[in-house]
C-alpha cells in the first residue's frame, strides 16, 4: 500500500536519479553471501541484502532414473516426469529438451536433471496476500527451471548422467524466502549459483558385468558440479515513470508498472528474458534495458565470483560459517 | 521459583542496578507492592509475565518489555497509513496490536472547523483520505476493545506529503515535548511514537489553509530540488542506522548522527562499519553534552 | 512359492514407442522450412469471434495445425473478499486439452499451465481499461484444442483472448497481438512449429499493442547474444503489427 504523494515522490526521485535511500538508478545494495551452513544438504547458500531480503537455497542430490521414453525429441512441448514427484522443468516457451543447435548434442537419455522450487516461508509473507505469494513462487520456480534445466543453463547436465538411458543424478534446488525486502528474484539466482558452487556430488563408479550395468556410490569422494560458473545471474529492472531502476525496495516495487528480468551469463549471453508486472514497455526502451542488463550482469557476476572465492578460502581454512547467529 | 527475590527498598531509594526478568520469574515476595503492567500475583508473590526491565515507581512495580508492539496512550502523536475506508470512519495502520480508528467526526473538513458533517461528506470520504494515504494524528481515546481513536483536529496534523516513511521499532522513540521537529539542515521530521517516522521537505504551514477546501487534502507534492532530496535520503538513512544499533531516536541524536555521517556518501551510511562509526560518534557527543 | 496360475507382468510398464519407419534427421534450412515458409513468415491464420454463445465474448484461432478457443465472462461481480474499490481485476485460465499434444495431459493444471495463465494476465492487463469496472472481474478461459509448438500456443492464446475481449465489448486501449520466434544459432525464425521447436536453441514470445507502441509482455528462454535478442524483438514487433491487422479485419467482419 502506498499513498499518491509517496508514489509521486519516488517517481520524481527516480527521474532525478536520487532514490529514497540515496542510491542512483543503477546502484545495487550490498550483498552478503555465505555458503555451506546447512550440513545435511549437498550444498547450500544464503544471500542477504541490506534492506532485509533474505534467501536460503539448499541443494539435495539424489539418484534418479531416466525415463525410458524421455528421449522423444518430436513431442517436445510436453515432457511430464512420471517417475519424479515434480515436473522437472515444465518448460516455458519452447522446450527444455533442446538438442542444441549443432545437431547431435545430448539427448535426454544421457543427461541428469535439475528440479527447482521456490517457496516463501510464512515469516516473509506478512507483506503479501497468500494467493499472490503462490503465483509469485510458481513464476519464479518456472523461471529457475527454464534457465537451469536446459542445455544452455550452465550446469553440464551430461556430466550428471550415471548410466546412460537408465540412471542419473537429480539436483533438487529448493529456494526458501525467509524475509522480503525487495529484489527477490536477483537474490534467488545469486543464492542458487552460490549453492551450486558449494554442492558436492558423491562419486559414482559404473561397472559392466555380464551385460548388466551396476553402479556404486562412494560417499567419501565428491565432485563439484561441472559448469557452475556458467550459471547465469539475473538483473531485474523495474520501470518507474519513464525510467528504470535496479534492486528495488518494497515501496519502489509498489510504484513500478513493469519489471524486466534478464539472465546474463559469464560469456555475456542472455539466458532468459521475462517481463512481469501489469504495465507495458516501449520496444526501444526494451532494447535499451536489455543492453543495460547485459553490462550490469557482467559486473554482478564478477562481484559474485569474488565473494564465492572468499567463501572457498574460508571453507578451506576450516572456519565455521556465521550461519544464523 | 527457588531464585532469590530481588531486593527492594521500600522507602524510595532507587537502586542503580537494572534488573532484567523473564516470564515466570518472581519479582518480589513482599505484598506491600502494587502490581503494574507486566506482572501477576500468585499467592502472595509478584511474578513477571513479560521479559523486560523492572520499573519501580514508589510502590508500583511494572515490567517494561525489551521490545513490544506499540501500546498507545492518550495524547500520543502517531503516524499511520489508511488501510480501509468504512462508513463514517477510516481504519489506520499504526504498527500496533489493532488498527487505529479515525472517525469522520474527528477530522477537519474543508469549509471551516465548525461545519456539521452532512451526508455528502460520508459519500465523499475518499476525497479526504483514501486507502494508502499517510497521515499524522493524535490519540484521542480508546475504544473498549483496545483500538485507539485518533483525531486530526489541529492544523499540524493531517495528510503527509513531500517525503518518505522510515520504520523503526517503537520502543526507540521516547515521549518528548514536541514530535514535530525541523532539523537545521532544512528537513521536517515527524517522530511518531508508534515507530513510523515521516521525513519530508520543510513546508511552512499557514493558518489560512485550514479554511481552503483543497489545501488540506490535496495529494500534490511541492517541487523538491535534488539537493533537498539528498538531504531527506541522508536523514532517513541516519535514522535507520540509529535504529539498527538500538539507539533511541530524538531530534538531538539525529542531528549528531547527521553531522557524524556528513563526510560519507548517502548510500554508504547503511553499510555496517560506517553506520557503527556514525552511531558511536553521535553517542559520545550526546554523553558529552549530558555532562555539561 | 511362486504362483503358477498367474503370469505376473513387468512391474513398470511404459507406453510403446511407435517407430514409423526411419525418420530422416531434421535439418533446419532457413531458406526452405518444412512447410515452405520463409524465416520471416507467419503461418496463415484464421480467426473467428462469437463462437461460444453462452459466453459474453469468445474467439477461435487456427494457425497451421494449432487450434485455440477462448471464452470471456464478464465484467461480473467479484466474489473475492479482498477487492479494490477503484479498479477491476482480470482472472485468466489457460489449459491444454488432454488430447492436444503428443503425450496426454492430465486434467489437473500443471506448473506450465499455471505459469501461462499468469503470462496471459500480465500480457492483457495493460490493455484492458480496468479502471472503468471497479469491483468487477473479467474471467478469461483459454483452451488449447490442438497444440503445435508451445510457444506458438501461448502467443495464439494471447491473441485469441484479445479478440474475445473485444467481442465481449470490454473497453480496451488496444488489441494485443502476440507472436513467437525461435532461435537457430544466430538466425531468428518466426512462428516455429512443434517440429521446429524441438530443435531450436531458444524461443521468444512477445505481445505488443501497435497503437500505443508498447510491449505488454516478453518471455525468452535459451542462450543468445544480445544482438540476436534485439533483432528478434524488432522482428516480433513487426510481425505483431501484421497479426493486429488480421485481428481488425476479423472483428469488423464479425460485427
Amino acid at each position: 500500500m502506498i499513498s499518491v504523494s509517496e508514489r509521486d515522490y519516488i517517481t520524481k526521485g527516480v527521474d532525478r536519479s536520487v532514490r529514497a535511500d540515496g542510491r542512483a538508478r543503477l546502484d545495487f545494495r550490498d550483498l552478503n553471501l555465505e555458503t555451506g551452513m546447512i550440513t545435511q544438504a549437498s550444498g547450500s547458500c544464503r544471500v542477504t541484502l541490506e534492506g532485509g531480503t533474505d534467501v536460503l537455497v539448499g541443494v539435495k542430490v539424489e539418484v534418479g532414473s531416466i525415463e525410458p521414453d524421455a528421449e522423444a525429441a518430436a513431442d517436445a512441448d510436453d515432457i511430464d516426469d512420471d517417475g519424479g514427484a515434480r515436473t522437472a522443468g515444465g518448460g516455458g516457451p519452447g522446450t527444455d529438451d533442446t538438442t542444441g543447435s549443432s545437431g547431435g548434442g545430448t539427448h535426454a537419455r544421457n543427461r541428469g536433471r535439475i528440479s527447482c522450487t521456490v517457496a516463501c516461508s510464512p515469516s516473509a509473507t506478512r507483506v503479501f496476500d497468500p494467493r499472490d505469494v503462490e503465483s509469485m513462487c510458481n513464476e519464479y520456480s518456472q523461471l529457475l527451471n527454464r534457465v537451469l534445466n536446459s542445455a544452455h543453463g550452465g550446469v553440464d547436465l551430461a556430466a550428471l548422467c550415471i548410466v546412460p538411458g537408465s540412471t542419473c543424478w537429480v539436483l533438487n534446488v529448493d529456494a526458501l524466502v525467509l524475509d522480503y525486502g525487495g529484489g527477490l528474484l536477483d537474490a534467488i539466482f545469486a543464492a542458487t549459483r552460490g549453492a551450486l558452487h558449494n554442492t558436492r556430488i558423491p562419486r559414482a563408479t559404473v561397472e559392466q558385468t555380464d551385460g548388466r550395468v551396476e553402479f556404486e556410490i562412494e560417499d567419501e569422494e565428491t565432485e563439484i558440479v561441472a559448469g557452475w560458473e556458467d550459471v547465469p545471474l539475473t538483473v531485474s529492472m523495474s520501470k518507474i515513470g519513464y525510467r528504470h531502476i535496479v534492486d528495488p525496495t518494497p515501496l519502489e516495487e509498489l510504484c513500478s508498472s513493469a519489471r524486466l528480468t534478464v539472465a546474463v551469463n559469464r560469456r555475456g549471453n542472455l539466458c532468459a528474458l521475462q517481463k512481469g508486472g501489469e504495465g507495458g514497455i516501449e520496444p526501444s526502451l526494451l532494447a535499451e534495458m536489455v543492453q543495460t542488463a547485459k553490462q550490469l550482469g557482467q559486473t554482478l557476476l564478477s562481484r559474485h565470483d569474488t565473494l564465492l572465492a572468499a567463501e572457498a578460502r574460508r571453507i578451506a581454512k576450516g572456519v565455521d560459517p556465521t550461519g544464523f547467529r | 521459583m527457588d531464585q532469590d527475590d530481588i531486593e527492594m527498598e521500600i522507602d524510595g531509594e532507587d537502586s542503580l542496578d537494572i534488573h532484567v526478568v523473564t516470564p515466570g520469574e518472581v519479582v518480589t515476595r513482599d505484598s506491600a507492592f502494587m502490581r503494574g503492567h507486566g506482572t501477576y500475583t500468585e499467592d502472595e508473590t509478584l511474578v513477571a509475565s513479560l521479559a523486560g526491565v523492572v520499573d519501580r515507581v514508589n510502590k508500583l512495580i511494572s515490567i517494561k518489555p525489551l521490545r513490544t508492539r506499540y501500546n498507545g496512550e492518550i495524547g500520543d502523536v502517531v503516524v499511520g497509513r489508511i488501510t480501509e475506508v468504512a462508513q463514517k470512519r477510516w481504519k489506520v495502520d499504526m504498527n500496533a496490536r489493532q488498527d487505529g480508528v479515525l472517525l469522520l467526526s474527528s477530522v477537519n473538513l474543508p469549509g471551516g472547523v465548525q461545519r456539521r458533517k452532512n451526508e455528502s461528506d460520508e459519500l465523499q470520504m475518499r476525497t479526504f483520505f483514501a486507502e494508502g494515504d499517510m497521515l499524522s494524528a493524535e490519540v484521542q481515546a480508546f475504544f473498549q476493545d483496545g483500538a485507539a481513536s485518533l483525531h486530526t483536529r489541529s492544523i499540524k496534523y493531517g495528510k503527509l506529503r513531500n517525503g518518505s516513511l522510515v520504520t523503526v521499532p517503537s520502543a526507540l522513540i521516547k515521549r518528548t515535548k514536541s514530535h514535530f521537529v525541523t532539523l537545521p539542515c532544512g528537513v521536517d521530521v515527524i517522530l511518531g511514537l508508534n515507530g513510523y517516522i515521516w521525513v519530508a521537505k520543510h513546508v511552512p504551514i499557514s493558518p489560512e489553509q485550514a479554511n481552503q477546501p483543497d489545501a488540506l487534502y490535496h495529494n500534490d507534492n511541492e517541487p523538491i530540488a535534488d539537493q533537498e532530496r539528498e538531504i531527506i535520503a541522508r536523514v532517513s538513512n541516519t535514522i535507520l542506522a540509529l535504529a539498527k544499533h538500538n539507539n533511541f531516536i530524538n531530534d538531538t541524536m539525529i542531528v549528531y548522527a547527521y553531522e557524524a555521517g556528513s563526510s560519507h556518501r548517502v548510500k554508504d551510511i547503511l553499510k555496517p562499519d560506517i553506520s557503527q562509526e556514525i552511531v558511536q560518534t553521535a553517542r559520545a557527543q550526546f554523553q558529552e553534552a549530558q555532562q555539561h | 512359492m511362486s504362483d503358477r496360475k498367474r503370469v505376473t507382468g513387468p512391474e513398470k510398464s511404459v507406453a510403446p514407442l511407435l517407430e514409423t519407419g526411419s525418420v530422416p534427421a531434421f535439418i533446419f534450412n532457413p531458406d526452405r522450412r518444412h512447410d515452405g515458409r520463409d524465416v520471416n513468415h507467419l503461418r496463415p491464420v484464421f480467426m473467428k469471434s462469437g463462437v461460444v454463445r453462452q459466453a459474453n465474448g469468445s474467439a477461435y484461432l487456427e494457425a497451421g495445425k494449432l487450434k485455440v478457443a477462448c471464452a470471456v465472462y464478464g465484467p461480473r461481480q467479484n466474489q473475492r473478499t479482498k477487492i479494490s474499490a477503484t479498479k477491476g481485476s482480470l482472472g485468466c485460465d489457460f489449459k491444454f486439452s488432454p488430447f492436444s499434444g503428443g503425450r496426454r495431459r492430465s486434467y489437473m493444471k500443471d506448473e506450465q499451465e499455471r505459469e501461462y495463465s499468469l503470462v496471459l494476465e500480465q500480457a492483457l492487463s495493460p490493455a484492458v481499461r480496468l479502471d472503468l469496472i471497479p469491483k468487477s472481474t473479467v474471467d478469461i478461459f483459454v483452451q488449447v484444442l490442438e497444440s503445435d509448438g508451445s510457444a506458438a500456443c501461448l502467443a495464439a492464446a494471447i491473441t485469441c483472448a484479445s479478440l474475445a475481449l473485444a467481442d465481449a465489448g470490454i473497453e480496451m486501449l488496444d488489441a494485443v497481438a502476440a507472436c513467437s520466434a525461435g532461435y537457430f544459432e544466430s538466425t531468428v525464425c518466426l512462428d516455429p512449429t512443434g517440429e521446429e521447436e524441438a530443435h531450436e536453441g531458444g524461443s521468444l514470445v512477445l505481445s505488443y499493442m501497435p497503437s500505443l507502441n508498447e510491449v505488454t509482455h516478453v518471455i525468452q528462454s535459451g542462450e543468445t547474444s544480445t544482438a540476436t535478442t534485439v533483432k528478434a524483438l524488432e522482428l516480433c514487433v513487426d510481425a505483431c503489427s501484421q497479426i493486429h491487422a488480421v485481428m481488425q479485419q476479423s472483428l469488423i467482419a464479425n460485427v
